[in-house]
């Protein structure tokens, strides 16, 4: 691939996780040059996943910021605030709302995904929350201060996050799913009525196979939802996680190539050669799959960052994406999902991933289901044709470490297929015994 | 000695056994991190009582063996995405 020289002027759009993975990428390659970040938060880098335990009051607010003032010092880079409404890519040249111009030889677009709210009348009313940033968690947060009664509508880990959050500030809050359960597409009957049971002893209120069509208000402030079948619920805060939209306006007007997201190439390179996309915002080719793919994962984020600082600063890096999982928790319960663990149907409480989320976790792959239960932990194995292609495991963690690994690097399984099938109710355990041997053996070669 | 003051007795006992092997596994053990899993929310340095800033060490890569570190297991306990263990020290085995 044809790489120019170095660039003088570097500009990044976002100072998310990408923005600053790319940030410390370019610094290793080049402790010479300009580098400006452009950002409409007043904040300094914080932790995204990290708001969901400041809602529930696991840590205070200055907890949210992992880099010290002095790390951000060593990145020796300009932040402007401002928000971008213009690029020219063949001026070189960004337009913020304020009238400024920045100038750039290369571009990162790490702009994220906003969260999207449903079509329906009253979404406009003061107490109506999203959450996507650390603005909206001090939002919601001074809510529930006056807060009496809220309503979460919406699927995946940000409704849950949401909903917890509200209740931890004793805000009686009401839970309402299209449907007969939680996480429809993802997680499979079980799975879903312990996290269910998990947010009821977290004093959430479910409502199933509830739609609303309407928040109502009182001048221009939240009092109650409507639901389809005609009953009110009287409540100060509406929040909605229906989906998230990756921001691609600015993309879309310089005559980027856009699909859901920003389209880039495995190197992280948009339709312009000059222009970068990364995170949430971008939809990156997948070259495994020989697909575009929308993924809303942290460590994903910050390893897109990586590889488009990298090869903004001259390198040639592709981006390997790896198998997507997520740890989190979800009704006081831990949970991991690897892979490929969807299920058949629609979700009817989204429109598209939220935050935390990968698209590949519904695709499910021809596969047979494995389960174990215990007290403590319940695992879900989608056994593919010669390996494992997914894991839901809730619960205790221990055995998500080997279980993991084995759907991440793919580890063929051989015979052990057989037996799986045949007594699943042994069969983690000798998987496990059989992945950790793996491992182990893998790092006899690498040693 | 009747026999539920004795029954009363095995308990007790049982309660410090389990104690005692807590607290060795506790003074054997080293905090295991998987900074794959990490995403730098801070609860475990924000719940550590001596203030070991383990989310750092996490972010750097850095083994946890802190001289301050009590091997108390508050991190491992709090941490929401399971990134951190105890595992047992290679220098008692």
């Amino acid at each position: 691939m044809p790489f120019g020289p170095h660039p003088q002027r570097y500009v990044i759009v976002g100072a998310g996780i990408a923005g600053l993975s790319a940030a410390r990428s370019i610094r290793e390659a080049d402790q010479q040059a300009e580098l400006t970040f452009v950002g409409d938060e007043r904040h300094a880098p914080y932790s995204r996943p990290g708001l969901a335990y400041y809602l529930t009051d696991d840590i205070p607010q200055a907890q949210l910021f992992p880099w010290s003032s002095a790390e951000l010092r060593g990145l020796k880079a300009a932040f402007l605030h401002g928000q971008a409404v213009g690029l020219d890519p063949v001026e070189h040249s960004l337009t913020l709302s304020d009238g400024r111009t920045v100038a750039y030889d290369a571009l990162l677009l790490a702009t994220g995904a906003p969260a999207i709210l449903p079509d329906i009348p009253g979404t406009q009313l003061q107490g109506v929350v999203t959450f996507d940033r650390l603005d909206d968690a001090t939002h919601i947060l001074s809510l529930a201060k006056r807060a009496r009664r809220a309503v979460v509508i919406g699927g995946g880990i940000t409704a849950v996050e949401i909903a917890e959050g509200l209740a931890a500030r004793g805000v009686e809050t009401h839970y309402l799913m299209r449907k007969d359960r939680f996480w429809g597409t993802v997680l499979d009957p079980e799975e879903s009525r312990l996290v269910e049971q998990g947010m009821v002893r977290h004093s959430i209120r479910l409502h199933y196979n509830t739609s609303v069509v309407r928040v109502l208000g009182k001048r221009d402030r939240v009092k109650g939802v409507l639901t389809e079948s005609g009953e009110s619920i009287a409540c100060q805060i509406v929040g909605f996680a229906i989906g998230i939209r990756p921001r691609v306006e600015l993309a879309r007007a310089a005559g980027l190539s856009v699909d859901r997201g920003i389209l880039t190439d495995e190197f992280l390179r948009t339709s312009d050669a000059d222009v970068f996309a990364a995170g949430d915002a971008a939809q990156v080719f997948d070259p495994a799959s020989g697909k575009h793919t929308l993924d809303s994962l942290w460590w994903m984020a910050a390893d897109q960052g990586r590889a488009a600082g990298a090869n903004m600063a001259g390198g040639a890096s592709p981006y390997l994406r790896g198998i997507p999982f997520n740890v989190t928790r979800i009704g006081g319960l831990i949970v991991t999902i690897v892979g490929h663990v969807g299920q058949a149907g629609d979700d009817a409480d989204l429109v598209s991933i939220v935050h935390g989320d990968s698209e590949t976790w519904r695709e499910g792959l021809d596969s047979f289901a494995v389960h174990s239960h215990d007290q403590t932990t319940r695992i879900r194995l989608a056994v593919g044709e010669d390996c494992l292609v997914g894991a839901v495991i809730l619960g205790d963690q221990t055995l998500s470490r080997p279980l993991t690994e084995l759907v991440r690097n793919r580890v063929p399984l051989g015979r052990l297929r057989g037996q799986l099938l045949k007594s699943p109710a042994t069969a983690v355990q000798i998987l496990i015994d059989y992945g950790q041997k793996q491992v182990m053996k893998r790092m006899q070669v690498v040693a | 000695m009747g026999e539920s003051s004795y029954r009363g007795l095995l308990l007790l006992a049982q309660l410090f056994e389990q104690e005692n092997r807590r607290r060795q596994a506790l003074a054997t053990a080293i905090i295991h991190a998987e900074p794959i899993r990490c995403v730098q929310c801070g609860i475990c340095s924000y719940s550590c009582p001596m203030d070991v800033d383990v989310r750092r060490l996490v972010r750097e890569g850095l083994p946890i063996a802190h001289s301050y570190c009590l091997t108390c297991g508050q991190c491992v306990g709090r941490c929401p995405r399971g990134v951190l263990s105890l595992e047992p020290s290679p220098i008692f085995e």
